[in-house]
């Protein structure tokens, strides 16, 4: 279940850190996206696919999805042992995403991440699209 | 020429998309080249008489296209493809190029050759209605093409000659204009062409002489004639090697040339789906 009030900061935070002692390690945390390439027809385009993002825990987690090269918060699940997410993928470049624990600075380099995964973005012809056939026939 | 059966070109394909390096702009701005295979369905009712779909190879349309750009000079193989044979590529070299307009020196086949017994399909067959004719060549042209880029579309005019071969001294102007659309991972394109064709050139592929002339195939000297055409194209990548294109041309020949007891109908509608590997 999405939630994202700031009223519910400190309260989140207090769970944090009591049950920290079960909290996910990264080795306990596995993503999985679905799927993981995107091939465009020319290099330099935007990229559409959408992406099936699914992982499990063996603990229950608060758990945020970022898109760390926009430096974005995706989506966040509480108490849970897993989660899907379907993301809207348009980039003309790679996107790296990770699970991160919900705390009030989650993409700071002292909140581990629990997972990552890289959305590759390829293409069928490089550069130019002028030289490319122009008739069917 | 004899294309080898769908089921070869197939392993062909696949042996190729296991072991070739995978590049599909080989090379720099002096010289690149590229290599395409194509394995489709085509329905490609012909202009010329005699040639009606019939068997699985008609309906099956495989391949090999090369472009290739040195310093200048290009080859580009384009139209006409469908019978395999080779005398539709395109060569060229670039007098001109910037961002806006091309200018290119150009020498290319504008209609398609026929004989007797082949008229555009795969395999080789009797023809009735074309018994004793002679062959028509594939004659190139030379030229001037004029290439102008706009966004997401592009005209070009072709002016040319048969001045090499000497086959029917005619003249051919061709203008197309084509405009892409991108939509998510598809680029939608749509044409629209003119071809204006020289009496000396239609009388060569579609005139009659007198010792050609029969009792169902009168003596006939068809005058300028011209060729429209709207083209619908469809193009999506199916993996970074391979590319899936659908899409459909209707040409129109004027009555000069379709009034020919050489000719079948005066409008003809092409349709093709395919897969291709790219290099």
């Amino acid at each position: 279940m999405y939630f994202n009030s700031k009223g519910f900061a400190a309260a989140v935070l207090f769970v944090s850190m009591s049950t920290q002692a079960q909290q996910a390690t990264e080795s306990d945390v596995e993503m999985i996206a679905q799927p993981n390439k995107c091939v465009a027809l020319t290099q330099g385009r935007r990229c559409y696919a959408q992406v099936s993002i699914s992982w499990t825990s063996n603990s229950e987690n608060d758990i945020c999805l970022v898109d760390l090269d926009n430096q974005l918060e995706l989506y966040c699940w509480r108490s849970k042992t897993q989660g899907r997410y379907l993301y809207e993928m348009a980039s003309s470049t790679d996107i790296n995403l990770a699970l991160v624990r919900k705390i009030d600075a989650m993409l700071s380099s002292d909140n581990p991440q629990l997972a990552t995964t890289t959305l590759k973005v390829s293409w069928l012809y490089e550069g130019s699209t002028r030289k490319r056939r122009w008739r069917l026939f | 020429m004899k294309v080898p059966s769908i089921w070869a070109v197939l392993v062909l394909a696949t042996l190729l998309s296991i072991s070739a390096p995978v590049n599909a702009n080989n090379g720099n701005d002096e010289f690149n080249w590229n290599v395409t295979i194509e394995l489709g369905y085509i329905y490609n009712p012909t202009l010329i008489v005699g040639g009606e779909q019939s068997s699985f190879d008609d309906y099956t349309s495989v391949n090999v296209w090369l472009d290739l750009y040195y310093k200048g000079f290009f080859i580009q193989s384009n139209r006409y493809r469908t019978s395999g044979t080779f005398g539709a590529t395109e060569l060229g070299y670039e007098l001109h190029l910037d961002e806006d307009f091309e200018l290119n020196i150009i020498n290319k086949n504008y209609l398609a050759g026929f004989d007797q017994r082949n008229v555009g399909l795969v395999v080789d067959t009797y023809i009735e209605e074309l018994e004793g004719i002679k062959a028509r060549n594939f004659v190139p042209s030379q030229g001037i093409r004029y290439i102008r880029y706009l966004d997401e579309s592009v005209y070009w005019v072709d002016v040319a000659v048969d001045l090499v071969a000497g086959r029917h001294r005619g003249w051919v102007v061709d203008t197309f204009y084509t405009k892409t659309t991108e939509y998510r991972n598809v680029d939608l394109s749509f044409g629209a062409g003119l071809t204006v064709f020289s009496a000396d050139m239609t009388n060569y592929y579609f005139g009659v002489d007198q010792d050609e002339a029969r009792v169902n195939r009168p003596f006939y000297e068809p005058g300028v004639g011209y060729r429209a055409e709207l083209e619908a194209v469809m193009r999506y990548p199916l993996s970074q090697d391979w590319l899936f294109t659908a899409g459909a041309t209707l040409s129109h020949y004027s009555n000069s040339i379709s009034d020919s007891s050489l000719v079948a109908r005066n409008n003809v509608f092409r349709f093709k789906l395919s897969v291709s590997y790219v290099f």
